[in-house]
């Protein structure tokens, strides 16, 4: 077992590497702490559509790493969450672009649910009944988003962004898409993408480490390393597919959304790394809250509290998305993208720069004193082969200079700007009262 | 001012003003915290204020009014990174002055930050329809909790936030501040010497005597209502009375009995109305131990509506005729116990519960709590589920037919 001491954070790593060719990662609290959280990742998301498997091309529909996720807890005995239930642990899981997590939190019994976890993970169960119910219960949760304004309208701007890459599709995939989904399909995918050596466990929070070790010397196994996919992306044009659309909605106040599609980045993996922190703190003086262009925009009454930005880097798709709800909506997108293409140099300041490196190291220690956090975010990290404990020497190296040259990868013909524009005749109540 | 001994890597300091809850209060109420943690007189500007928690490694400050029974309880929360952890010897002595700042060396409030606050929630209300849950859970709390302050939404209604003016707001926080129940909460791994240095806080714990008193849901009319918004789902709301307060000897039977019917992926409602039925993706209930009520909540396939109401009727009906086995009984204890033990992993909630340990002194010790869970019996689950009544079925769905 290796251990890795990260002194000023007073946080140690512990990494086993099994036989079967399982990463596990622990990271032991040892202060009083009563829970132990769990998530076991695997790097297989949403933009995971078309993939090399031993020489031959596999495609998939939208939505199928998704319903993957929802599946694996059917077992031949019952629901999985049957028996986490019965353990007391609170058992969830989670799909994102580009990984698929599976995860408990537990109080007591975390070896019996940990063994429960690796048996549901390995012991796939997919029958044409369980899944064509489960496109029942998919097919909701897809409606629900179709039910929020701001999900439909992001989606609708990364069809406006994106030709051919899969950032275009929604996590979940459509209604349509994930009808084509079969036994047959998701067992090929289990198959192709579940083995152990693309598992990567970790463990945080309460644990005794003589004990975990046991642990995984016992349920250690040797085996056959399975090959590996390889992740095929369609070419992907820089421009994007339609530059601005404004679209009458049932909406109740106007809405912009701004798609801004950076050109994909060559460079080496650690300085990617600096290149997307110089990109997001870049952005957090810019556009958060303590963004003077902001306090005058909202002194203006151009924008209320409802406005949001998000960055996205994933696989050969990179972006920032802006969005906000305005009664000025015109007067607003005309500010911003003068703004973002012309007079951002104007606000990135030493003193702003200084002072947010600061405000980045608490919101890490924050992020640190939360467990499931910092086991999502270690695990998130990891799977980018980075390291949560390193990037605080990442952020705390970069320069005001970094973040003049992250900043000029924000174009304008790279933008895609969308409003969904309130209609004449909004939404009307039709009360059917009736008392019994 | 409690102290709460933990070790995270963070320090909590907690303000909570208290007051008993009055309709015409509750958009002052709503609105104070949000002025108040925006700016202050050496801070005048959003931007100033923001700056400071941001020069302060990110401090945050966490605002809320909520209601506990009959108490209006507004909420400060200051968090922030322990100074050892960023070698900074000054950052509690700033943060104390900050604190200072917003809550006692006070000028009138800005009135352009005002008007924005003002601004933001008539927007907000402006567009509520579009949050299809929310507006449901709006309209469903004024025919369930039809006549009552429960039914009236927690930041006042539009009327009541356009009067509303500064000068106003200016009046209710002087004469508020001096009279109100103040209890503040420190949480963290405190020294000596820093917790001396709280000495400096100028807000002091005010022991306004409160009175508390719970008022149940007495709704007297069964009601089915059925609402047309264009949407692709129906949102399922069904108010039941289960008239058993924090205090009842049944308290702990009625948690259990929440768990059972909606409160975790072993409940009756996730395996047969989602997992066998496939009506839904989500579906739970909440249980309010303030107003003995039961919420059920779901967003069900829109054809069907009708059928996932039914199916849902029947379910607890089953439940109150027949019970629960022994089996749902130990899972349910299990789920409950985990996420008690759980809680303790979050300082935030330590945080709150030190404060809910003042406002109910009655309130059993940890370990007490968790042996009243482990002692529930078969017979006592049984006897809360026969005390649930269906008062208001709500339905927003988007079918104009």
């Amino acid at each position: 077992m290796k251990k890795i001491v990260f002194d000023q954070l007073k946080e140690t790593l512990y990494v086993l590497k099994l036989k079967n060719g399982m990463t596990v990662h622990l990271l032991p609290k040892t202060d009083e702490t009563y829970t132990t959280y769990v998530q076991c990742s695997f790097p297989f998301g949403a933009l995971h559509l078309q993939y090399m498997y031993d020489n031959k091309t596999y495609y998939l529909p939208p939505g199928i790493a998704h319903f993957l996720e929802h599946k694996i807890f059917a077992m031949p005995d019952g629901d999985a969450f049957h028996h986490f239930s019965k353990l007391g642990v609170d058992a969830n899981a989670m799909t994102s672009r580009t990984m698929t997590g599976y995860i408990f939190n537990a109080t007591e019994h975390l070896y019996p649910a940990l063994t429960h976890l690796l048996n549901m993970l390995d012991v796939p169960y997919f029958t044409e009944e369980n899944v064509a119910q489960e496109k029942l219960i998919i097919a909701e949760e897809l409606k629900m988003y179709l039910d929020d304004p701001q999900s439909v309208m992001y989606n609708h701007l990364l069809e406006n962004m994106y030709h051919n890459h899969p950032m275009k599709h929604e996590i979940g995939g459509t209604i349509a898409s994930i009808q084509t989904v079969t036994p047959s399909m998701l067992t090929q995918v289990y198959n192709h993408f579940y083995g152990s050596n693309q598992r990567l466990l970790v463990i945080a929070g309460k644990m005794n480490l003589t004990e975990m070790q046991a642990f995984f010397k016992q349920y250690d196994q040797q085996a056959k390393p399975k090959l590996k996919p390889k992740l095929v992306f369609p070419k992907e044009p820089k421009p994007v597919v339609k530059r601005y659309e404004v679209v009458e909605q049932d909406v109740q106040m106007n809405k912009l959304m701004i798609g801004i599609k950076l050109d994909p980045s060559t460079k080496p993996e650690a300085e990617k790394a600096r290149q997307e922190a110089a990109l997001t703190l870049a952005l957090n003086l810019l556009l958060g809250p303590s963004s003077l262009k902001i306090e005058e925009w909202i002194k203006n009454n151009w924008m209320n509290r409802n406005f949001s930005y998000q960055t996205t880097f994933v696989q050969q798709a990179e972006n920032i998305v802006i969005y906000a709800e305005s009664k000025n909506i015109y007067r607003l997108k005309k500010a911003l993208v003068t703004y973002l293409t012309d007079e951002v140099q104007n606000y990135l300041t030493q003193e702003a720069f200084e002072r947010y490196q600061k405000t980045f190291l608490g919101q890490y220690i924050f992020a640190l004193n939360n467990l499931e956090t910092k086991t999502y975010i270690h695990s998130g990290t990891q799977l980018q082969k980075r390291s949560l404990f390193e990037m605080i020497d990442v952020v705390q190296s970069l320069t005001l200079a970094d973040l003049f040259t992250a900043i000029e990868r924000i174009k304008k013909h790279r933008m895609a700007l969308l409003i969904y524009k309130k209609t004449k005749t909004s939404s009307f109540l039709l009360n059917k009262g009736r008392n019994k | 001012m409690i102290t709460v001994h933990s070790q995270f890597k963070t320090i909590q300091i907690a303000f909570y003003f208290t007051a008993v809850d009055e309709k015409a209060t509750r958009v002052y109420r709503f609105l104070l915290p949000k002025v108040l943690g925006s700016h202050t007189r050496s801070l005048p500007t959003r931007t100033r204020f923001i700056e400071k928690l941001e020069t302060l490694y990110g401090a945050q400050l966490s605002l809320r009014t909520e209601l506990h029974a009959n108490l209006s309880v507004m909420s400060f929360v200051f968090s922030f990174v322990q100074p050892t952890f960023v070698h900074d010897e000054t950052l509690l002595r700033d943060v104390v002055s900050l604190i200072n700042d917003i809550f006692i060396k006070r000028e009138h409030f800005n009135q352009d930050i005002f008007n924005e606050e003002k601004r933001f929630l008539m927007e907000e209300w402006e567009t509520v329809k579009e949050q299809k849950d929310s507006y449901a859970s709006l309209r469903f709390s004024e025919l369930f909790h039809k006549n009552s302050l429960a039914g009236y939404p927690l930041a006042g209604q539009l009327k009541d936030i356009k009067k509303l003016t500064n000068d106003q707001l200016w009046d209710y926080f002087q004469t508020t501040f001096s009279k109100e129940n103040v209890q503040i909460i420190v949480n963290g791994d405190l020294a000596e010497n820093q917790l001396e240095q709280l000495k400096e806080l100028k807000i002091k714990a005010n022991d306004t005597p409160l009175t508390l008193t719970y008022h149940l849901n007495h709704n007297q009319t069964e009601e089915v209502i059925d609402e047309f918004l264009p949407m692709n789902q129906a949102i399922i709301k069904m108010g039941y009375q289960l008239p058993i307060v924090r205090t009842d000897p049944l308290y702990e039977a009625a948690l259990i009995v929440d768990t059972i019917v909606g409160g975790y992926p072993e409940s009756r409602l996730f395996k047969i109305i989602r997992e066998e039925e496939g009506l839904s993706y989500y579906i739970s209930s909440t249980y309010n131990y303030y107003r003995g009520t039961l919420i059920i909540s779901s967003g069900v396939q829109l054809e069907k509506r009708q059928e996932a109401v039914t199916k849902i009727k029947a379910l607890v009906k089953a439940l109150k005729t027949k019970g629960i086995t022994e089996i749902e009984l130990e899972y349910a204890k299990s789920f409950l116990l985990h996420q008690m033990k759980s809680s303790f992993d979050s300082q935030s909630i330590l945080t709150k519960r030190a404060f809910l340990h003042y406002l109910f002194p009655d309130l059993p010790a940890f370990d007490h709590r968790l042996e009243r869970i482990r002692k529930v019996t078969l017979e006592e689950v049984n006897q809360a589920l026969k005390q649930l009544k269906l008062k208001t079925v709500y339905v927003l769905h988007g079918d104009e037919s």
